[in-house]
């Protein structure tokens, strides 16, 4: 009976050994979720705005406090801020499809102060150098826009403030 | 006791056999030759489609794409231009003239010093050669025939050379794939170096190879070139695209079948 496992586990083993025999120079790749030197380097980053380093845009952009619903809205639209494009918000989890670009949002008001979150949507660069996310409140300084949207930002003055406003409700 | 054994390893073997066989629906990925590939695993866009569209692609007679196959294939002997020729005036037999010779493309051109892509080449030929007017980008006549010369090398690993004179060209493709553009301010690289395998929204981003193109994409119902592909990434991200077969397309097209270089040639591929 025990030669009979002894078997069984170096038969198993052996299976293994041709699994990668077999499989040649090729290999299933492991790239799912991987962490790109963003991610790496954001931890830091986070630290940093937690110790109120990182400076942020204290003033309402259009002199009007933003509107959470709308924020809510221009969050979701495709054609907006597409932000669940990139980011996980448990909150709209009505919405299919959130993507995984970027980190979740969940929580977000609790790591950054409004001045922060809203100099992050209006060009997370200042934070983020080498970022993926789109400034969405920046008009020179764009390489070959399309003509259709040469010389606007990506959203006006009041939807930042809506989706500030909106982001502030992540706690 | 003995035998018992043999029966055992034999057992193993072929257990692994089968895992590994099952483990090829996973993603195969290759390592780049050239140190120099900002990937360090080189995965075919045909792992990161659904598996409907990979069976699609793995029957070729479900592959909608052998349509245009088909019609390159007589296009190959249908005579045209001033010279009275067609292309089996010179090459004679595809299958055997035209093996492995995408693999090489886009190449350097001596006689028009600089790169071109198979399209250019084989617009080339009908100037050149047959007297004819060259065919339109993405007319049915130069997609079929780019489709029908390419699928020759199916199988066969792409291979550029970006030595020599080519080399401009090539270093000209890799900072647009690197550069920021559009309102969106984002580059080639930012999804399909550092985010394939994540999804944007409903999509799963891939690596961006061309060893499939002209593929046969579901969205348009029909077969299109890499330049269309690059300009619908361009316009994505609400850039400027180029014309087709613009030399900043050609470029591209080189530094990227070189970012790809050992990864087999799929077309004509399908894709989502
Ligand atoms: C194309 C992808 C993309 C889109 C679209 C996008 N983001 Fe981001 N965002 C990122 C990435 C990636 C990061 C992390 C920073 C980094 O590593 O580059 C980030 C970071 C952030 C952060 C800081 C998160 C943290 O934990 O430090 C906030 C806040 C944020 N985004 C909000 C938004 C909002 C609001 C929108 C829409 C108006 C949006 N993002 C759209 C990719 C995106
Ligand atoms: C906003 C994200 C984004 C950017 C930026 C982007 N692409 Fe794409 N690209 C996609 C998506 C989504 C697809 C379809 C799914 C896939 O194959 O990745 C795609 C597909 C492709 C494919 C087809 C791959 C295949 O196997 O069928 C190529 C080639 C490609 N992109 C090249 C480029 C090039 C070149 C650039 C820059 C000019 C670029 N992409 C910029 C999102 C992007």
């Amino acid at each position: 009976m025990k030669l009979y496992r002894f078997l069984c586990l170096s038969g198993l083993v052996a299976g293994l050994v041709a699994v990668f025999v077999a499989a040649g120079p090729g290999y299933a790749c492991a790239c799912k979720k991987k962490t790109t030197g963003y991610f790496q380097k954001m931890g830091i980053e986070v630290a940093a705005a937690a110790t109120g380093v990182l400076p942020g845009v204290a003033e309402s952009l259009s002199g009007i406090s933003g509107d959470p619903g709308r924020g809510r809205l221009v969050v979701i639209n495709r054609k907006k801020g597409n932000c669940l494009a990139c980011h996980k918000i448990s909150k709209l989890s009505d919405q299919p499809f959130h993507g995984e670009i970027g980190p979740s949002l969940d929580g977000i008001a609790r790591r950054y102060r409004e001045s922060q979150l809203r100099q992050l949507v209006m060009d997370a660069r200042k934070f983020f150098p080498q970022t993926v996310m789109p400034p969405f409140y920046v008009r020179e300084g764009l390489y070959r826009v399309a003509t259709k949207h040469q010389g606007k930002s990506i959203l006006t003055a009041q939807e930042v403030e809506d989706v500030v406003a909106f982001l502030k409700t992540l706690r | 006791m003995k035998r018992l054994y043999l029966f055992a390893v034999l057992g193993a073997v072929f257990t692994g056999l089968v895992v590994s066989a099952s483990s090829a629906q996973e993603r195969k990925a290759i390592r780049p030759k050239d140190k120099a590939n900002p990937l360090t695993e080189l995965i075919s866009g045909y792992y990161f489609a659904n598996l409907e569209t990979r069976s699609l692609q793995d029957d070729d007679f479900d592959n909608p794409g052998f349509l245009w196959v088909d019609q390159g294939a007589a296009l190959w002997k249908k005579v045209d231009g001033g010279a009275g020729k067609a292309c089996v005036s010179c090459h004679k037999n595809g299958e055997q003239s035209m093996k492995g010779v995408a693999t090489r493309y886009p190449a350097f051109n001596a006689d028009l010093g600089r790169v071109i892509n198979l399209e250019q080449r084989i617009n080339l030929c009908r100037v050149k050669h047959m007297k004819a007017k060259p065919w339109k980008w993405e007319s049915n006549e130069l997609l079929s025939m780019t489709v029908y010369v390419k699928q020759f090398s199916r199988g066969m690993p792409m291979n550029v050379s970006i030595d020599g004179p080519a080399r401009p060209y090539f270093e000209k493709g890799k900072a647009f794939f690197n550069r920021r553009r559009g309102q969106l301010n984002m580059s080639c690289a930012h999804c399909h170096d550092f985010n394939y395998g994540n999804r944007i929204r409903s999509n799963l981003l891939s690596q961006g190879h061309i060893n499939g193109f002209p593929a046969y994409r579901l969205k348009w119902q029909k077969v299109g070139s890499a330049h269309r592909r690059f300009r619908g990434c361009n316009k994505q991200v609400r850039a400027k695209p180029y014309k087709y077969g613009a030399q900043e397309y050609v470029n591209l097209e080189l530094y990227l079948a070189w970012r790809g270089n050992g990864l087999p040639i799929e077309t004509p591929a399908v894709r989502m």
